[in-house]
């Protein structure tokens, strides 16, 4: 049954083993991350709540929390608030102020390298507890120490800024991901080549832009990717501000966890979970598009770069999600970005 | 060329300054004496420094036991979930089996399930399973290990694709040749080729662990001794007054780990994040 695998398995796995390596991970995943969120689609449908009748006998209600959650203005503007939310801290902040550090320590070592970098780092690393009581001070009304050294007493910046602060705190909190993986982008970028592009007489935004932006798209989305799923299910700053005043900053996650949680209504709360989790499902698969489109363009362009790129295809895989389990099907056809068969016998054996 | 390296340094020390500062402000509040805490007027420094905050925390609030717990759990998922992230990675990596898409469209969907969300139904699955397997039930440390060992798992077998990935498969096929054992390719020569990704996965798992809130309130109810730090924290918020220097001094304590943990591996993390995307 193993036979035919052997050309493809330089460790000599045999499929049992395999599976046995992937199992431990499978199970955990499956028991506390998938099979919880299958019951959150299951509570989603019914009128269940933490107290009072429906507690003890939930009824199924069918698509009703859903038709309500679309019909709720407060669910419309925390939705609306959420995209500014990744917008303005994920895509603009943590992306743009990482990749503009990146880009300003690149090529240098030393001491203000590791001082810049260490900083940064340690903004991201903090617990996220401690940030918030740090970020509370900060801001606060009285006696926070922004309005001590901008001299503006009483300026009360989390009740008239609320969104403008929880964006700047979550660009603080977060850039440290992006900066990293962009420094490791930009080493992958040759300095001949910039020198080349100098000597030519490039300004930096051509250069950033013929130069650097090729080689480094894979990174950029993969960034992207990852920044904005986890803005988007960001809960720290409920710390800071818990929504308000009056819902405006109240993004999603705060929106589920006031619904649900507080306000007890679980069935109408999971609902919600279930919506976010298919806006995540969108981001997701449109950036794996970009991604594939990548590679295969790639390909064309560098056949050397193939099988290094043949592991960025192989994650999306054929149709992600869209078409479940291509493997099953006995030979499979390469995956579209791969540029090269991916060695299928297995699956045919 | 001069001109602007300098102008670069400015700028990369201002956003530096504006980083530091509300570490600093923590750690100054931790030190400074209660009545300057409460003045109105706040200054960046003090000229009496105490040790009373750090005393009251460390004397009164059973702060020691909340730091083991804490620790015990982080390190508890750490070295699991390098242990079981490395191994599947290998597998979906160097072996192509039946569901091999499926299974790694699923880590990279459970990536995106919000936190929040589960959290309910995740109480229910932990106090079941508490009556099933001892050990793991509410308000024992050990539902706070799976948990975090199941969350962090999509992103470190995610990560660590990459890195095994990089190591050419000639290397395992040479110590074949050689004679070496299964087990001895995998633990003794690819497991220590990938650690810098290991590392770079460590740090995510370590400081998701060390600070999470959520399910350290959820799960762990009634005994208190199993209180992990980030609730335990709590106990500093008064309805009338929050005790502030008490916040900031078991807030630096609570940091001091993460930063020891950090500092030791600040050299691999960034190589290990690079090493995850190759492009």
């Amino acid at each position: 049954m193993t036979g035919p695998a052997a050309g493809t398995d330089a460790a000599g796995l045999g499929r049992a083993r395999a599976v046995g390596f992937v199992l431990p991970a499978l199970v955990l995943i499956g028991v506390f991350l998938v099979f919880p969120a299958l019951w959150t689609i299951y509570l989603g449908i019914t009128d269940y709540r933490l107290t009072g009748l429906a507690a003890a006998d939930p009824r199924v209600v069918g698509a009703e929390n859903y038709t309500t959650a679309l019909g709720d203005d407060r669910f419309r503007t925390s939705l609306w608030l959420s995209v500014q939310y990744v917008l303005g801290s994920a895509v603009i902040g943590q992306a743009g102020l990482g990749f503009a550090i990146a880009w300003m320590l690149r090529g240098r070592r030393g001491p203000v390298r590791r001082l810049v970098e260490g900083l940064v780092l340690l903004s991201w690393i903090l617990p996220s507890s401690v940030v918030a009581f740090l970020w509370i001070a900060l801001l606060d009304r009285d006696g926070g120490t922004l309005n001590a050294l901008l001299g503006t007493p009483g300026a009360a910046w989390l009740l008239d800024h609320p969104m403008l602060s929880i964006i700047v705190f979550n660009t603080w909190r977060g850039t440290a991901f992006s900066m990293m993986l962009y420094a490791a982008a930009l080493e992958s970028v040759p300095p001949s080549h910039l020198e080349t592009a100098r000597l030519a007489g490039a300004s930096t935004l051509q250069q950033l832009r013929d130069v650097v932006l090729p080689r480094i798209k894979g990174h950029i989305l993969t960034n992207m990717l990852l920044i904005s799923l986890w803005t988007f299910n960001d809960f720290t700053p409920f710390l800071i501000t818990a929504g308000g005043p009056e819902g405006r900053s109240e993004i999603l996650p705060f929106y589920v966890y006031t619904t649900a949680l507080r306000g007890g209504q679980l069935g109408f709360g999971a609902a919600v979970s279930f919506l976010i989790l298919l806006i995540n499902l969108v981001f997701a698969l449109a950036y794996l598009r970009l991604l594939r489109n990548r590679n295969r363009d790639h390909d064309h362009d560098h056949d050397r770069d193939r099988d290094r790129d043949h592991e960025d295809a192989a994650l999306p895989g054929p149709g992600p999600a869209a078409v479940p389990g291509p493997a099953a099907v006995p030979g499979p056809p390469p995956a579209p970005g791969s540029g090269r068969a991916p060695a299928s016998r297995e699956a045919a054996g | 060329m001069n001109r602007s390296r300098l102008a670069a340094n400015a700028v990369a020390v201002a956003a530096a300054a504006v980083t530091l500062f509300p570490i600093y402000w923590m750690v100054l509040s931790a030190v400074k004496p209660a009545g300057e805490i409460q003045s109105l007027q706040a200054r960046p420094w003090t000229l009496a420094p105490t040790l009373e905050h750090f005393r009251r925390v460390l004397g009164a609030e059973n702060f020691g036991r909340y730091f083991l717990n804490s620790a015990a759990v982080a390190l508890s998922v750490v070295v699991l979930s390098a242990v079981v992230a490395f191994l599947a990675a290998f597998a979906v990596t160097r072996f192509r089996f039946r569901f091999r898409t499926s299974v790694l469209i699923m880590f990279l969907v459970a990536q995106m399930v919000p936190v929040e969300a589960l959290t309910i139904p995740l109480f229910f699955l932990v106090r079941d399973l508490g009556g099933v397997v001892p050990g793991v039930g509410l308000n024992t440390l050990g539902s706070l290990v799976l948990v975090h060992l199941a969350f962090s798992l999509p992103f470190a077998i995610w990560m660590m694709r990459g890195f095994v990935a990089a190591v050419p498969e000639a290397i395992e096929e040479a110590a074949m040749i050689d004679g070496a054992s299964r087990a001895v390719i995998l633990w003794r020569i690819i497991f220590p080729l990938v650690a810098p990704g290991l590392v770079a996965t460590g740090v995510f798992s370590f400081i998701t662990a060390w600070n999470d809130f959520i399910f350290a309130r959820t799960f762990i109810i009634s005994a208190t001794h199993n209180q992990t730090l980030p609730a335990a924290l709590l106990v500093f918020f008064k309805p009338d007054e929050n005790d502030w220097g008490g916040i900031m001094a078991a807030s630096t304590l609570m940091t001091v780990p993460v930063l020891v943990f950090f500092i030791a591996v600040q050299r691999r993390l960034v190589a290990g994040l690079g090493g995850a995307v190759k492009d």
